[in-house]
């Protein structure tokens, strides 16, 4: 069915609308990656079967939506209209949950959310410390909405958006409404939108007056996946924004580079281009306005670099992707030599919101410089790993201890790397910085597309520096001498200080290969791939030198700068070490303490991951 | 039309073609750059980074490739500052290290005092300025070579590293070479790139017996010129 | 599955034979064949008009592609940011061990090919492991044999 003019969507909506009963009891269960594999699908098939022995299966409607973002109690099943929030959910709880909900009209305790096991529980989502200090704008129909269905978008006020901008909003009128927002591009950079897409609307077009609008969702940084949850679990937004982006420069043809570790992405992208099409959204003359735009999806080959957009474009026209060296910018000259817009998953989902909300709406939130909210992954060492979605200029430390949870184990907060191999770590002394684009470049680390790496004192920062430049090393296109050589030296000099091998002098060699790669490489992922390395010994230089000249890993991480040992009294005898170790170094007899043998211990670390009593020690 | 431009090249102010690259304005006016992967008949590819330079353009001061870089009104270029050198130092460094028999790299390092011994030696003499690749493509247009791989993997090659089926042997990439790292040698009425592994059969003068070029060589401009069956039959001695 | 010259004309059709889309049709002779096999990077050349120089470049660029024939089972270890921290390098030299090959590598009966990628974009699973589509979540060193198990059959 095509919508041919706006009044035509509306009354799709109020006829959607119409047939939704709000108090309808539904069971919302997590369809995210993370719950996935945790085995939320046969959660929902075995409530589905129960509720069908029950007969309870008319007035029950299980829905499978995008990712909630509390990974790490998943799966996560919620109850509306009562809004009860069950986590770990599995076969086993299936039944009691839904005879005590549905029929007792009690929550069923087991499955509450608790801090920890002593607290009390929680029963309904907002009120979990988790959700209750976020602001979820971008993230608002994540968990909340069947990804696969546009009417259920449409419901939610989906699309309203485009067409208030198709009719009565002038393509300047929408371009300065993003301006006076100050949205700016969350993949990295933090360039502003408006200025990007003025520049593509000036710029001259061809003989066919062309120009194209690209969705970067190639999102490679490791340790993010923000893009990933917006895309798999509320598409329609996504190209609800591009569509809007595309009537205001002036464009007819979009892309979404998706990249191809994201499968579901794809699939969800794709199963909604099409409703789109259908209901006239894309393709020609949208709602009547004489508009036409149409998007096509690219799969990624699997290359980080295709994250930088000329780059990106490069795959796009299907060759090798790696950056070009022109001082011509691609809202000039890009795909095809044409004047093209990149802006990343997060920024094209904000677009629907300023335009339905205003401005001055979306500009009261954030600080002075970053407007809105950003989306972070928080994980690593932090309590409640997930996604987050906060104001702008929220601090670290409210994000990482008030909607994080703080650090597992006791342990004690080291350093947290936001911005992934482009980025840096921040240390305690700065964990009241309030987080936007600007505060984090000033930190020498940079918001980046929003991965945030919490790290314990039992991370070694030398060992993250290798470890991110290894990433390059691996994911560089090679094109330039200072990225390609400096990568490898860079990789030399942090590997021989991690096996105790480094030399005086070492720290100044990175500091110098760092800076050469700062100012001469040819793209931005060489010209910031240094950082780690740099922000690390701005920080932490001690542990460096610790590294460097009393050969220890004061972390206890370097391999080659550490023994493991028994602790004699401690060791219960149960033998899982001895079991696990796949040197045969661990000796001993059942029920008494075990010993390991130095020599045919290769530090692999098995024993202290299964030692349930942690005898096994660390030096 | 010849647009020009005001620019600051070292201090002094100069009037040049709008969109000239900086390298052809220094160049012009005798002030060196280096370049490595810079040749004036193929496009600019702004890899090797040796070329670099510092602007200033609207305030803001960015290092950039003069190979590439075009002329615009009000730049301030600078050729020596304390950043280009820097850069430019360290990016012969790693280059010593990849390259360190190579006279040409050698050369550079005597002359901007660059010394060697802080890097691991990786000892490739490709220095990867890609000159072959883009010879190949651009000025033959046979497009028989390509790279391989990523990241520091990153190789000139044929595809899947075996005989060129569309090589022609002219040798044009070995001409252009910087660094003498393809070789290619003609013996027992044959060419060889051993880099390429083509062995091609060489064509003679129909009149004296001397090696022309190979066959394969021949024929590809005798049909992009089209000419006539027999244009190569004689060398240009006995034309 | 062995070479077949059908199977990449179909591909080529599935793309409108439009030469920007090489990648794609890549991408589907991959997953048709588990590798890209010589054969096919001359065809899809001939077919498409590009120079088998640039289509060679392109399948040892990116990391989807193989030019030799993996195994039955992908297994890719994450050495993401927040697997790393979680000791992904360390369950990465134990599926080397367990399985006697290094990373990038195939076992001997075809069986398992070894990868290790930098992020699957899962972190709150850390450290992860994915055997073909599967997600195994908090991988320990103890868990790996009991993994491989799972597809020995």
């Amino acid at each position: 069915m095509r919508l041919e003019t706006p009044n035509k969507l509306e009354e799709l909506r109020k006829s959607i609308l119409e047939k939704q009963d709000p108090n309808k009891q539904k069971i919302l269960v997590c369809g995210g990656t993370g719950c996935i594999s945790n085995g939320s699908l046969e959660v929902a098939k075995a409530f589905e079967a129960e509720l069908k022995s029950q007969k309870l299966k008319a007035e029950v409607e299980v829905k499978i939506t995008g990712c909630h973002g509390f990974c790490e109690r998943g799966p996560l099943v919620v109850f509306l209209p009562q809004s009860i929030f069950y986590e770990r959910v599995d076969l086993k709880g299936v039944p009691d949950i839904l005879k005590e909900t549905l029929i007792s009209g009690v929550p069923h305790d087991k499955y509450l959310y608790r801090m920890t096991k002593k607290d009390d529980p929680i029963t309904k989502e907002e009120d979990i410390p988790f959700y209750k200090n976020q602001l979820r704008w971008v993230l608002r129909h994540n968990g909340k909405i069947d990804p696969t269905s546009i009417d259920e978008y449409i419901a939610q006020g989906g699309y309203s958006a485009l067409a208030k901008a198709l009719n009565g909003l002038s393509p300047e009128r929408i371009v300065d409404e993003i301006d006076k927002a100050g949205l700016r591009g969350r993949g990295g950079g933090g360039f502003s939108t408006a200025r990007k897409w003025r520049s593509v609307k000036d710029a001259d077009g061809g003989p066919d007056n062309i120009r194209y609008v690209i969705c970067n969702g190639d999102e490679g940084d490791p340790g993010a996946f923000m893009d990933r949850s917006l895309m798999e679990g509320d598409p329609h937004s996504v190209i609800e924004g591009m569509i809007i982006g595309a009537y205001a420069i002036g464009s007819n043809k979009g892309y979404i580079y998706v990249r191809m570790e994201y499968p579901l992405a794809v699939k969800h992208l794709d199963l909604a281009i099409k409703s789109a099409r259908d209901y006239g959204l894309l393709g020609e003359n949208i709602l009547g306005s004489g508009f036409s735009f149409d998007i096509e999806i690219n799969r990624g080959g699997g290359a980080f670099v295709c994250g930088e957009s000329s780059a990106l474009m490069a795959s796009i026209m299907g060759r090798a992707g790696e950056p070009r060296a022109k001082y011509v910018h691609s809202s000039e000259k890009g795909l095809n030599d044409l004047p093209t817009n990149l802006n990343n998953v997060e920024t094209w989902a904000n677009v629907p919101l300023i335009i339905n909300r205003g401005a001055d709406w979306f500009a009261a939130v954030g600080t002075e410089k970053s407007k809105g909210t950003k989306v972070f992954s928080l994980v690593g060492s932090v309590n409640n790993v997930g996604l987050v979605e906060v104001p702008m200029g929220l601090s670290l430390r409210e994000i990482i201890y008030g909607i994080g949870g703080g650090i597992p184990g006791g342990k004690k907060f080291k350093a947290v790397q936001t911005g992934g191999p482009s980025g840096g770590c921040i240390p305690e002394a700065h964990l009241d910085a309030p987080v936007d684009f600007d505060e984090l470049t000033k930190l020498g680390s940079m918001m980046g597309s929003g991965g945030m790496i919490v790290m314990d004192e039992k991370t070694c920062m030398v060992d993250v520096a290798k470890y991110f430049i290894n990433f390059l090393v691996d994911e560089s296109c090679g094109k330039c001498t200072p990225c390609r050589e400096g990568l490898r030296q860079l990789l030399i000099v942090l590997t021989r200080i991690t096996e105790g091998k480094g030399k005086e002098g070492d720290i100044e060699l990175l500091k110098d290969i760092g800076d050469c790669m700062t100012w001469g490489s040819l793209c931005a992922l060489g010209g910031s791939a240094s950082n780690p390395v740099i922000s690390t010994i701005k920080y932490f230089r001690d542990e460096y030198e610790a590294h460097i000249k009393e050969k220890r890993c004061p972390a206890g991480v370097c391999q080659d700068l550490i023994t493991f040992s028994i602790i004699e009294g401690d060791c219960i005898g149960c033998g899982r070490c001895l079991k696990v170790c796949p040197s045969s170094a661990i000796t001993g007899e059942n029920k008494k303490p075990h010993v390991i043998d130095e020599k045919l211990c290769i530090r692999c670390r098995a024993c202290y991951e299964v030692c349930p009593v942690d005898a096994v020690m660390i030096e | 039309m010849k647009e020009v431009v005001k620019i600051e090249l070292n201090g002094e102010e100069i009037e040049v073609k709008k969109g000239a690259t900086l390298l052809s304005i220094a160049r012009e006016r005798h002030v060196y750059i280096p370049t490595l992967c810079h040749n004036d008949a193929l496009e600019p590819y702004g890899v090797c980074r040796m070329c670099l330079v510092e602007i200033e353009e609207r305030g803001r001061m960015r290092v950039v490739t003069s190979c590439n870089y075009p002329a615009k009104e009000g730049l301030k270029v600078k050729t020596d500052t304390e950043r280009v050198v820097l850069t430019r130092n360290v990016v012969i460094e790693l280059l010593l290290a990849r390259a360190p028999e190579n006279e040409e790299i050698k050369k550079l390092a005597e002359f901007y005092g660059v010394k060697g011994g802080r890097l691991e030696l990786v000892n490739d003499e490709c220095i990867l300025c890609g000159m072959c690749v883009r010879t190949c493509d651009e000025v033959v247009g046979v497009k028989a070579l390509g790279f391989a791989n990523r990241g520091i993997d990153r190789v000139p090659a044929t595809p899947f590293m075996e005989s060129s089926e569309t090589c022609i042997g002219c040798g044009s990439c070995v001409y252009v070479c910087p660094t003498g790292y393809i070789k290619m040698r003609d013996e027992n009425g044959k060419r060889y790139i051993e880099n390429w592994k083509v062995e091609l059969e060489l064509s003679r003068c129909e009149s004296c017996g001397a090696y022309i070029a190979p066959k394969r060589q021949l024929d590809y401009i005798r049909n992009l010129a089209d000419l006539p069956e027999d244009f190569y039959n004689l060398c240009w001695n006995c034309r | 599955m062995n070479y077949s010259e059908k199977s990449v004309d179909k591909i080529v059709k599935d793309h409108n034979g439009d030469a920007s889309k090489v990648i794609l049709m890549l991408q589907d002779v991959q997953s048709e064949f588990r590798y890209i096999p010589r054969e096919a990077v001359k065809k899809l050349s001939d077919d498409l008009d590009i120079p088998e120089a640039r289509i060679y470049h392109i399948a040892t660029f990116y990391k989807a592609f193989s030019l030799v024939p993996r195994g039955e089972h992908e297994i890719r270890v994450c050495l993401g940011t927040a697997c790393h921290i979680k000791g992904g390098k360390r369950i990465a030299e134990g599926f080397e061990r367990a399985l006697k090959v290094k990373a990038g590598e195939t076992t001997k009966d075809k069986k398992f090919t070894l990868e290790t990628v930098n992020c699957l974009g899962a972190c709150a699973l850390a450290p992860l492991v994915q055997v073909d589509e599967e997600n195994h979540s908090k991988m320990t060193i103890e868990k790996i044999d009991k993994v491989l198990k799972q597809y020995k059959k």
